[in-house]
């Protein structure tokens, strides 16, 4: 990069909230024309500088300088006054109103003339200028669509659209690949690319290490609230990088042998299941995964296979079809048929779904076996053995950040994870059902979940994977099903390509077969 | 959500002291109350007041008019408690008779139990209970006496003047809210009802009883109802709770009528009141015992004869009918009108 | 283990002390400006109490007034243990009962029913049948609440708000004049039948006659002891617990979510109702529509619940505070040359105002003093409920994320 001024720099930035430090003394500097990416694994503090940046948060000590002159970000709308937007994780929209409603909402263009007093809006001034940037970025953004009926990723580029409309030329992605899929991916990756052609400044938050080498010109790593240092893409490697991250040297690639399947466990047969809003999400889909195997099920987020899971986990009835666990059949049984034929579930959303955050640590081992002795006798629970359950799964699983009593949200997103792998491995079942296991977390928590899931096959345990991403697939599976439309579309084997994999998860092998 | 309203109320009235701090400071320290003849008499005059409290416009607040009178006018000692729920009846009784109170006034028929209860256990010490026959105690206790009134002549009174206010305009409807169906209610509005029908045979008569005493909305209801059928003059029976068929009146354009106290205060579309003098009563009572005359286990009755009972102001409307509303308050002291106490219309 | 769950105990009673202190501070503010002086009134409200009992030096007839203050403030305490312990069930299982007091109303209903009724029986099985029935009808009562919300998605705020009027209402007609339950000696009067003497509570402390402190006040502390071991020792307070944290990971550990919503309710209703049988054949032994139109117990469960925070020692402690400024305030009445009568019951109302608002502002106590969360409520049940998988920065791990409030309180 040249030695031009910074469009936007911050000095030594301190954020503490109570006795904790989220920020300690950190610099950054971001040139025009720049991706610069912010790694680091979760609680590093990322999310906490970029909040900052966008006045969500006032530091507790340093200061910004926005082309080289110092600004109080006080608001985001401070913020925006200075060019920069943010694209949050969370996308922020009234989901019943048009793409272009949404833009504009907040900043709306009053009609000239006699309009102004009235606070007429002026729509298609508004329109104009969403499809003239759409077009300008190739976001391919149809302003007049509602928010509710387009997809995550294009709902996305409605949200660097929203920024782009403020005139922002500073723009921080937190965590943008996330949601996405490998396909959505590639086509972000375009868009930032013009973008910074274009000039616009890009923060780019992220714990992959993979799409950070791929897009970023430099990369700040944050370990622990502290600058790890700044280092060019040119001779940064996923191991130097991981290094950084973490602190030490990261197996990328857990060591598998290969399989040997024995006896049929899961066999799912010509199941149909409908969602929340009563739509039929899977449809005559069929499955087995044998002992001993992993068996991927691969496929674009919102295809059936949340429902899939559910179904086989016992938590949403199936309308028709089998689902039989080593022969017994519990379609339709309920959650504890389910676990009683041998079924554990690692669940795709630890916050919601796998912990009670407000638990202690002991209380959420023991939600799967609290109503068997030894955890209780005659509906009252016997805290010592809970409490001994606790601590011997805490240090056989090395999970950190708590004891026994310490509650659950005082993990890390890692820890929580290894708190929910725990219990469901330790239930010793016949089939484990990890749905996107590593989401959300860093290379060292991911590396810990792939360990575990080889063991458990290696155990001769059948594991069914759901996955949304391609990396993780190939590593573990030995056998990768897709599904798209709520039905198993294609059968490929570990090494297949991600070209290949890829076609079949948007429909392309649904012809092809 | 009763317990919401008390609970907001209590912060609005914080909130509205709190502007008072500003506003007038501390120069607002009051006066404290001068007893003119404490040293006169060691005689100390209890009221339990119930759960409407001091404020309710009605009959607790009279009693309490009535006890400062007593301080005022004979000297005796004064303490009032006000119940806030009826788990205090008995604590509060026996807290007044332990005070050495030479005489317990309790404030209504709620507490014919208690009062049963509590006078048995201090026999040297004189009761006295409103709108309630000593008889009717449990225990028939010979240390209580019944304060009872005869609320059917003023509500006849009040009745008579609709009557001929209707008859004068036209109107074709009246009405009536009671707090519930029992005797102190019903006695007034069947002096009403006859009073109304006695000057305007053909009048229309409308009633409801709203089973509280305390919250104004459900009375505001059933005297909007009333008013939708056509009445033109409500008349409340019910307490606090009637002063919302007051302001159901007030917003319609129509007449009110108040209730044991002289409500006209309230406004000038009040007619005018219908008196139960509880304050007569208790410094009547507190008089009597201190000149040795005690009608225990009996009670003492108040009626037009001794200013226990009457109406109160009249507005512009009703002046007019001023004579003969005396005139007919002299036919009832003479006996010659024989009010009765029941409800011609339910 | 021990001592640092003794501290958490301590600590988690700071604030609600400062609650109450700071109502207090306030509430003597308004005094003052009012020209009282707020020293002597509190300590007239202190006395009122009868808390001055357990002075030793306190003798004599101030002694003998003392023990029956001491025993109107236990007296009044006992069914807001109760009320305040059926609110708090609820909202550990994440619902909001505003109910108790419907619960508390039917119950006193049955209750007075039922010991009017069947003469002839034992007279300690006829009590215990009464209570125990009224407490079934009052669970009764507020399962219909749970079942509404667990089969129709009826919130249970409307619904238990709607439930508390049919029964007052329906109780208020059943005594008054010509209703099917009203006395036979009532002569005219909106009151049931009244209870035998032969059926009252035994009355341990003071005069039956005056309304001694009776029984009742120990069921409500086995009653306390025994919410205390559903939730911390029951594999259904466990189930009630994560149903109140997070429904969704419960429904996921094969917990009955619906199931949950109702056997709760069900036993917040039981609370309510035996709330009712000791104040029926405690101190009231019979019931009038004007005590059930008046009545505040219920409601007032849910002040008691908020200050306790839903724990059975807070709870106890927090019925106790209440049923002490109903007694105390009640004796600087006794002196009106100190307060004006007309103005003395306001201040009750005053003080129990600004706790109820302080409570539900605790967290800018907790701001101000820069105490972390942990000593309150525990986490938000917002960061489990907003779906924060995707969240890399885990918003449970932020100071500023949890010191967002409570949502539903």
């Amino acid at each position: 990069m040249t030695d031009q001024t910074p469009v936007l720099e911050l000095r030594a930035i301190t954020k503490r909230f109570g006795p904790v430090v989220a920020n300690d003394r950190v610099d950054f500097d971001l040139q025009a024309g720049e991706v610069h990416a912010l790694l680091g694994e979760n609680g590093a503090g990322k999310s906490t500088l970029m909040s900052v940046l966008y006045g969500l948060y006032s530091p507790t000590s340093g200061e910004i300088l926005v082309d080289g002159e110092p600004v109080r970000i006080g608001s985001p709308g401070d913020a925006i006054a200075h060019g920069i937007g943010m694209v949050h994780q969370h996308f922020m929209f009234i989901p019943v109103m048009t793409v272009t409603e949404n833009i504009v909402l907040g900043s709306e263009p009053v009609k000239r003339g006699s309009g102004a007093a009235l606070g007429v809006l002026d729509r298609r001034a508004s329109r104009r200028r969403v499809q003239e940037l759409s077009d300008r970025y190739g976001l391919a953004v149809d302003p007049d669509a509602r928010i509710e009926d387009v997809s995550v990723g294009m709902q996305q580029r409605v949200e660097i659209l929203r920024a782009l409309y403020r005139n922002a030329r500073i723009l921080v992605l937190d965590e943008p690949t996330a949601v996405l899929t490998a396909q959505e991916i590639t086509e972000l990756m375009a868009v930032l690319e013009r973008l910074k052609a274009d000039g616009t400044a890009i923060v780019f938050i992220s714990h992959k290490l993979g799409e950070v080498l791929e897009i970023a010109d430099r990369i700040t790593v944050l370990r622990r609230g502290r600058s790890m240092g700044t280092v060019p893409r040119a001779g940064a490697t996923e191991q130097s990088l991981a290094r950084m991250v973490v602190g030490r040297d990261v197996i990328f690639r857990v060591h598998k042998d290969a399989a040997q399947p024995g006896r049929t466990i899961l066999s799912v047969e010509d199941l149909h299941v409908r969602d929340d809003r009563d739509l039929e999400a899977v449809r005559g889909a069929s499955l087995t995964v044998r002992a001993g195997e992993i068996v991927a099920l691969a496929g674009v987020d919102g295809n059936g296979q949340s429902e899939l899971v559910q179904a086989i986990t016992g938590i949403r009835e199936p309308t028709a079809g089998r689902i039989a666990v080593d022969g017994t059949e519990i379609a339709g049984r309920g959650v504890r048929a389910a676990t009683a034929a041998g079924i554990a579930h690692i669940a795709e959303d630890r916050h919601r779904v796998g912990l009670v955050l407000p638990f202690t640590l002991a209380e959420n081992l023991a939600l799967r076996r609290y109503r068997q002795p030894p955890l209780s006798r005659h509906g009252w629970l016997n805290l010592k053995a809970i409490r001994e359950l606790a601590v011997r799964l805490v240090e056989a699983f090395d999970v950190r950040g708590g004891g026994p009593d310490s509650p659950a949200s005082a993990l890390s997103g890692g820890n929580q994870q290894k708190l929910c792998v725990a219990r469901e491995i330790d239930s010793d079942p016949k089939l484990l059902v990890a749905h996107q296991p590593t989401r959300g977390l860093d290379v060292g928590a991911i590396e810990f979940v792939h360990s575990s899931l080889i063991e458990q096959r290696d155990a001769g345990k059948a594991v069914l994977l759901v996955s949304l991403e391609s990396e993780e697939v190939s590593a573990l599976a030995d056998r990768v099903l897709v599904i798209y439309g709520g039905r198993i579309v294609a059968e490929f084997p570990p090494d297949v390509s991600d070209e290949e994999l890829g076609i079949a998860m948007t429909g392309g092998a649904a012809a092809a077969a | 959500m009763k317990v919401f309203a008390r609970l907001s109320a209590g912060a609005a009235v914080a909130a509205a002291v709190a502007a008072g701090l500003i506003g007038t400071a501390a120069s607002s320290a009051r006066t404290t109350r001068s007893s003119k003849k404490s040293s006169a008499s060691s005689f100390t005059l209890g009221v339990v007041a119930d759960t409407g409290g001091l404020n309710d416009h009605g009959f607790n607040h009279l009693a309490y008019v009535g006890e400062l009178a007593a301080h005022a006018k004979l000297g005796v000692k004064y303490q009032v408690l006000v119940s806030t729920s009826s788990a205090d009846y008995v604590p509060y009784l026996t807290k007044e008779a332990e005070n050495g109170d030479k005489l317990v006034v309790a404030v209504g028929f709620d507490f014919t139990d208690a009062l049963g209860q509590v006078a048995k256990e201090f026999p040297k010490t004189h009761f006295a209970i409103i709108d309630t026959p000593a008889q009717t105690i449990p225990g028939k206790p010979k240390n209580v006496e019944g304060l009872i009134f005869k609320s059917q002549q003023s509500g006849y009174l009040v009745g008579y003047l609709s009557g001929l206010v209707s008859k004068a305009k036209g109107y074709k409807t009246v009405s009536t809210v009671g707090g519930q169906d029992i005797p102190s209610v019903t006695a007034y509005i069947a002096g009403f009802q006859a009073g109304a029908r006695a000057a305007d045979p053909k009048i229309k008569l409308l009633n409801a009883f709203s089973n509280n005493f305390a919250d104004q909305a459900p009375c505001e209801t059933l005297a909007d109802n009333q008013i939708a059928q056509g009445s033109k003059i409500v008349f409340q029976v019910a307490g606090g709770c009637g002063l919302g068929a007051l302001q159901a009146a007030k917003q319609h354009g129509v007449y009110g009528i108040g209730v044991d106290a002289d409500q006209g205060y309230l406004g000038s579309y009040i007619l005018t009141s219908a008196l139960k003098r509880v304050n007569n009563a208790v410094f009547q009572a507190t008089q009597d015992l201190l000149h040795g005359k005690f009608t225990g286990g009996g009670n003492l009755v108040y009626d037009v004869n001794n200013n226990g009972t009457g109406y109160g102001r009249l507005n512009a409307v009703a002046k007019p009918y001023a004579k003969q509303l005396q005139k007919l308050l002299a036919e009832i002291k003479a006996g010659k009108i024989n009010v009765p106490t029941t409800m011609l219309v339910k | 283990m021990k001592s640092s769950a003794l501290k958490r105990a301590g600590r988690s009673a700071v604030i609600p002390l400062i609650t109450v202190l700071t109502a207090f501070v306030l509430a003597g503010l308004v005094m003052l400006v009012t020209g009282n002086d707020p020293l002597s009134s509190y300590g007239a409200i202190f006395d009122g109490t009868g808390l001055n009992w357990l002075f030793p030096w306190v003798s004599g007839h101030n002694r003998t007034i003392a023990a029956q203050d001491l025993q109107q403030t236990l007296v009044a305490a006992a069914p807001l243990v109760l009320t305040g312990l059926s609110v708090a069930f609820a909202f550990r299982v994440g619902l909001f009962n505003i109910g108790a007091q419907g619960q508390y109303t039917v119950a006193s209903v049955i209750a007075v029913w039922v010991g009017t009724v069947f003469t002839s029986m034992d007279p300690v099985i006829h009590i215990v049948l009464a209570i125990f029935l009224g407490a079934l009808v009052g669970a009764g009562w507020a399962a219909l609440a749970g079942w509404l919300k667990a089969a129709f998605g009826a919130h249970e705020v409307i619904s238990t708000i709607m439930l508390n009027w049919i029964a007052i209402w329906v109780a208020s007609y059943l005594f008054q004049e010509g209703g099917p339950l009203q006395g036979t000696q009532a002569l005219g009067n909106p009151v049931s039948n009244t209870i035998a003497g032969n059926l009252h509570l035994p009355v341990i402390w003071g005069n039956p006659e005056l309304q001694g402190l009776d029984v009742g006040v120990f069921l409500a502390l086995i009653v306390a002891v025994l919410y205390w071991a559903i939730i911390r020792r029951s594999t259904l307070g466990y189930e009630v617990r994560a149903v109140g944290h997070n429904p969704t990971a419960a429904t996921a550990s094969g917990m009955n979510v619906a199931r949950s919503y109702i056997v709760t309710m069900a036993i917040c209703g039981a609370f309510a109702g035996l709330a009712a049988g000791i104040d029926v054949f405690g101190w009231e032994f019979q019931v009038s529509s004007t005590t059930i139109s008046t009545s505040q117990v219920g409601f007032l469960g849910i002040a008691v619940a908020l200050l306790g925070r839903n724990t059975a020692i807070g709870t106890v402690a927090a019925a106790l505070l209440f049923g002490a400024l109903e007694t105390g305030t009640a004796a600087i009445n006794l002196n009106p040359s100190s307060i004006n009568p007309e103005l003395a019951p306001q201040l009750t109302l005053i003080i129990e105002g600004l706790v109820v608002l302080l409570v539900s502002t605790d967290l800018i106590a907790l701001r101000l003093l820069g105490l972390p969360r942990k000593l309150g409520w525990g986490k938000p049940q917002a960061a489990t409920a907003r779906g924060d998988a995707l969240a890399v920065d885990d918003p449970a791990r932020d100071p500023a994320e949890a010191l967002r409030p409570e949502p539903g309180l």
